[in-house]
């Protein structure tokens, strides 16, 4: 049976009644763009698109060769389709305006003070109930509504992994169960080093809050941290007044709340290689460098040509900032300010606006060389690129150094397109951000930052091995090698050396191929402490195969119990003719995954092997067998097509349009298949091209 | 080519905890004109309503008796005031979730052009003016599905007409940016001046040729502008902490516990550095049903209101109940710039649009109310008849300088002197 618009369908209906589902321990501060996406709504083409948060901040630093991220400033931007911008899916608010003015002052800042660094953020939160505790502590549950961890016994110790060696301001936040007038001193150790002392005092019965601050050196790696709460009484007992309650229970208790790092002295990593503020000829810091600098700045950032008067009025505000008091360099930042606060440089080229230019000429060359630079770099273009639109060139058809595959090839290779192994591949493989999920379970302690960090440069690894190699895409399912560092190396099981960077490694014999045995993927497609098949399968149909999936009907009861922890489980869904309609069609999917754990370890117990029937009555006994079909499937072709259609494009192609999929899948198929064959088929394909006249 | 695999951990990390400095440019600037503590108003919004046996206490007056849920209030008895016996009006076409979204704080008949601003907003044009942002909206729920695939007007309380919900907040940063770290460095304003009309002549040529569609989305980025000339001339109350550390939030779509405490810590900043006078706080969307797995209850909160009174009720009673009595001891905590509390400039209304969610009835609505207007009666418990809620917004609406006779369908009297 093939999926298809109708089927699924049906299915939605089906599934409105309730097929018992297990009910997932998802812990609410869940990256959900590790997983899967399955909510994907319609992108229209906006003529008034904004640049995403990536792309600020890439085409910032392209233009003027600074760094700097929009994190602090500018909320997140959706995904959609798998991706952060898409057309329709970033929005343009008055909220995001008054944002981006913030953001464009710290830019101008990094430009105009070169030599006094930005301070980079960074910071890392341990929310106490997450760490691994030693003792003395209970859930806080019956004293909702806090999520705290509360200490009820003697002193407690955790272990906490160091991301860099660093000078760390270190917060711990503390909540103290007080009685009236009876304070208790809390002393957090380091290493056995007391980090700091805090007193814990309330006039009234209950919760107060309480921190320590302190700014430490510490190593990259683990630390351990011991908070310990003197819960000797030294308040004024005899203070007690008649008539008022007192906490009844016999201990006080203390809540902690999170333990924060922030990273004092990292800098901006030294990325200028541009200089910005350069006067070409034009005496320094002179009124005519001034024009200088403005008019190579708004250039390269509005990407298109500009107009003597639009340099004019950036001058303008160099010379009143200058009048005003300020700086040659300062009043130079207030118009790279404006410039980057301005619509020309943070809404996309397209619409009305970019059809003709200021002095009449067309326009259409520059929101090609947009087009090509967005869709390889997240960036604006470069001077190379936009010289080439200036002379009218960038024809699909022209073999000439301004010809589109030529300037696209000449992208593909410079470092910027970099960003399509850690945005595009880490994020349609379901891996990007999956370095935020080790919390996820308190049952794996190995779950570290650094283990989880190795894995998604163990996928990244292997993608870039396949693209710059120029190989068979589909080998990201059956290669039998991997990229390991000692931490991934580790969970498989594979002799490791103390390698830190990821080293290529035969996969013969582990049981694992492609990444399907991906530790990154096992992990993001496991959605907390018990990988379910349902939810591995829905990470191969949606990401791999880019079906649509039917919601979980509402009001299904919990499925509980079963000897067998995983497969017999879910035998209702086979047993249950209510269930089976839907989950006939979703469970074989994930179950040869099954066998391995949320962490990506082959289970202890070895349950998860049995061989899997899929739908068109395939058995599959092995992981290897398994990617070997998926690889084989047409199906999994044309979705590797559809999501590098969906990014250069941003927009939505995963589904619909089948007859255009197939052909463009035949064109890169018929060069190999190679991911630079499918990115040359998707940016000569008139959906990239000429999207206001694709369908 | 260079591997940034840190990058998102970097991004991720800086909206993390980071402390920004308060309004560097501002200070030194003047101070504001007079530090008489303005009044203000909090509204503490639960969806879904609750059965009435479990928060209505069993006895009337002072001393009142607790009934299961309202021993979440004990800690702030003495602040605050049960009100019973108040209902919404109902919609003629049903109560539904959207609707009753709609009805909760305008008093109209839910769903229908007679719906008009809500109580809320009416006061923010009345004392809202002067501050950073008239009022404040925000929501712990965003971007989860909504009923049958249709988004309505479950998400906003806060209601400018029938059909033009006040902005709402969902992101701890977006606010706190807005509204807490507002300093920008500004070091010139004839340059503001300058950069602005800069920006401004861009914005022209896209207005040009916009279609109406896009016209909006472009006032959104001349709003976005004047927001920035009205953040550079903001200036804080005395009492606004110098500095402020940056929380963190998780980005999920139903913020965790602590991310609605630190909601709330930001709405009382808010407050304390006189940023709005205004606000309001969902801790779901009408209809919502939010996981209650932090309470032990393995349902949805909107599947648990239909289903028969029970612990599980109980439970999340305290649970909303808990967060609005964290509300009020944290405004009772701040020192105003007249050496009151904070809590004592404030009313803090704690409502839902529903009585039992069961039944989606609009009569028996839980309604407590602490602070300012509740001073006269605290730790009493009112009953009313089948009174309009709307008559309570009529009193609050007095109380800040309002005076209407009637409000909404069923408003036409004031409830209670809250002078």
């Amino acid at each position: 049976m093939r999926w298809g618009g109708n089927n699924v369908r049906r299915f939605a209906v089906l599934c409105l009644f309730g097929c018992g589902h297990v009910v997932e321990d998802k812990p609410e501060d869940q990256d959900t763009d590790a997983i899967v996406d399955t909510d994907v709504p319609a992108a229209a083409l906006w003529p008034h698109r904004r640049l995403s948060n990536l792309q600020l901040e890439r085409s910032a630093a392209s233009a003027l060769g600074v760094d700097v991220p929009t994190g602090p400033w500018l909320p997140p931007d959706p995904v959609i389709a798998g991706f952060t911008h898409l057309g329709g899916g970033v929005p343009l608010t008055a909220t995001f305006v008054d944002d981006l003015e913030v953001w464009a002052r710290a830019v101008a800042a990094a430009v105009t003070h070169p030599t006094s660094p930005q301070p980079l953020p960074r910071s890392v939160t341990w929310q106490a109930e997450e760490l691994p505790w030693t003792e003395g502590l209970r859930s806080s549950v019956e004293l909702q509504p806090f999520t705290v961890f509360w200490i009820v016994g003697g002193e407690a110790s955790t272990v906490i992994e160091v991301p860099a060696d660093e000078v760390w301001s270190v917060h711990v936040g503390l909540v103290g169960r007080v009685r009236m007038n009876e304070p208790y001193a809390v002393t957090v150790e380091i290493d056995g080093e007391p980090l700091g002392e805090a007193t814990l005092y309330g006039e009234r019965v209950g919760e107060v809050p309480g921190e320590i601050d302190a700014v430490v050196e510490l190593s990259l790696g683990e630390h351990v941290v011991s908070v310990v709460p003197d819960f000797t009484r030294t308040g004024p007992l005899s203070e007690r007044q008649p008539g008022l309650e007192y906490y009844q229970d016999p201990e006080p208790y203390l809540g902690l709340d999170a333990i924060t790092l922030v990273g004092e002295g990292t800098v901006l990593p030294p990325t200028q290689t541009i200089d910005a503020l350069a006067c070409e000829g034009a005496a320094p810091e002179s009124d005519a460098c001034a024009t200088v600098v403005i008019e190579r700045a708004l250039q390269r950032l509005w990407r298109r040509p500009v107009a003597d008067e639009e340099i004019t009025r950036l001058h303008d505000v160099f010379q009143t900032a200058q009048g005003d008091g300020l700086s040659w360099a300062d009043s130079v930042g207030e118009a790279l300010v404006a410039a980057l606060l301005s619509p020309s440089f943070a809404l996309h080229l397209e619409g009305p606006q970019a059809a003709t230019a200021a002095d009449g000429s067309a326009l259409a060359p520059y929101v090609t060389a947009n087009r090509l630079a967005f869709a390889l770099w997240q960036s604006g273009p470069d001077d190379a690129l936009l010289a080439c639109a200036a002379g009218g060139a960038l024809d699909a058809t022209d073999d000439g150094p301004c010809g589109l595959l030529p300037q696209a090839r000449r992208l593909i290779a410079d470092p910027r397109a970099e960003v399509l192994v850690n945005e595009f591949a880490l994020r349609w493989l379901g891996v990007h951000g999956v370095d935020h999920l080790w919390f996820v379970n308190r049952q794996f302690p190995r779950y570290t930052p650094g283990l989880l960090l190795d894995e998604q440069r163990e996928t990244a690894a292997l993608f870039r091995e396949l693209w710059s190699s120029d190989h068979d895409l589909r080998e990201l399912l059956t290669a039998d090698h991997t990229w390991a560092t000692f931490r991934v190396a580790d969970v498989y099981g594979l002799d490791a050396d103390s390698q830190t960077e990821p080293k290529r490694v035969s996969l013969v014999g582990s049981g694992r191929a492609g990444i399907l045995g991906h530790a990154g993927v096992l992990t993001a497609t496991a959605k907390g402490s018990d990988p379910t098949s349902v939810d591995r399968a829905t990470w191969v149909l949606s990401n791999l195969l880019c079906r649509t999936i039917p919601k979980p009907p509402p009001n299904v009861p919990p499925l509980l119990g079963g000897s067998d922890p995983i497969t017999d489980r879910f035998e209702a869904h086979v047993s249950d003719p209510a269930c089976a309609s839907c989950h006939a069609g979703i469970d074989p999917y994930g179950l040869p995954l099954s066998r391995f754990d949320a962490l990506g370890e082959l289970r202890a117990d070895g349950s998860g092997l049995k061989p899997t029937l899929l739908p068109d009555g395939t058995e599959v006994s092995s992981v290897e067998d398994y990617g070997r079909w998926l690889a084989g499937q047409d199906e999994f072709a044309r979705c590797a097509v559809r999501r590098v259609l969906t990014w250069v494009t941003a927009q939505d192609h995963t589904t619909g349009d089948d007859a255009h999929i197939a052909a463009l899948t035949n064109a890169a198929l018929g060069n190999g298949f190679s991911f630079q064959a499918i990115l040359e088929a998707t940016l000569t394909d008139p959906a990239f091209t000429a999207p206001e006249e694709s369908p | 080519m260079t591997t940034r695999p840190t990058r998102r951990a970097l991004l991720t990390a800086a909206g993390g905890a980071l402390m920004l400095p308060f309004l560097p440019s501002l200070l030194g600037r003047g101070a504001r004109a007079a530090d008489v503590a303005p009044r203000r108003l909090l509204v503490f919004f639960v969806p879904n309503g609750l059965p009435d046996a479990l928060w209505r206490p069993t006895t009337t007056g002072a001393g009142w008796a607790s009934a299961p849920i309202t021993q979440a209030l004990d800690l702030i008895r003495d602040r605050a005031v049960v009100i019973s016996g108040l209902r919404h009006a109902d919609d003629p076409g049903g109560n539904g979730h959207q609707s009753s979204a709609l009805g909760c704080l305008t008093g109209g008949t839910p769903g229908s052009s007679a719906s008009g601003m809500s109580f809320d907003q009416v006061i923010a044009d009345a004392i809202g003016a002067d501050t950073l942002r008239p009022s404040l909206n925000l929501s712990a729920e965003h971007d989860t599905p909504c009923a049958f695939g249709q988004c309505g007007s479950e998400e906003h309380i806060s209601w400018r007409d029938f059909r033009t919900a006040s902005p709402l907040e969902t992101s701890i940063r977006a606010v706190f940016g807005k509204v807490i770290a507002t300093g920008t460095g500004w070091r010139s304003d004839a340059a503001r001046a300058s950069v602005l009309d800069a920006v401004r002549a861009d914005l022209k040529r896209y207005t040009r040729d916009a279609s109406a569609d896009d016209a909006k989305r472009l006032d959104a980025y001349a709003e976005g502008l004047r927001s920035i000339e009205r953040r550079a001339a903001f200036v804080p109350a005395s009492t606004c902490p110098s500095s402020v550390q940056l929380p963190s939030e998780d980005g999920y779509q139903y913020a965790s516990d602590a991310d609605v405490r630190t909601m709330l810590d930001l709405l009382v900043l808010g407050l304390q550095c006189d940023a709005t006078r205004v606000a309001t706080f969902m801790i779901g969307k009408a209809g919502s049903d939010r996981p209650l797995s932090a309470i032990g209850v393995p349902l949805g909160h909107h599947e648990l209101s239909h289903t028969t009174p029970s612990a599980r009720h109980t439970a999340l009673g305290a649970w909303t109940l808990g967060h609005f009595s964290y509300l009020v001891q944290a405004l009772d905590a701040v020192t105003d710039t007249d050496g009151a509390s904070l809590l004592d400039h404030t009313d803090v209304l704690f409502v839902s649009d529903m009585g039992d969610g069961s039944t989606h009835s609009m009569a028996d609505v839980p309604c407590v109310l602490a602070g300012a207007g509740a001073a006269r009666w605290a730790g009493q418990h009112l009953e009313f008849q089948d009174r309009p809620m709307a008559d309570l917004y009529l009193s609050l609406m007095a109380a800040h300088g309002v005076d209407q006779a009637t409000f909404g369908a069923l408003g036409t009297s004031s409830l209670l002197d809250l002078s």
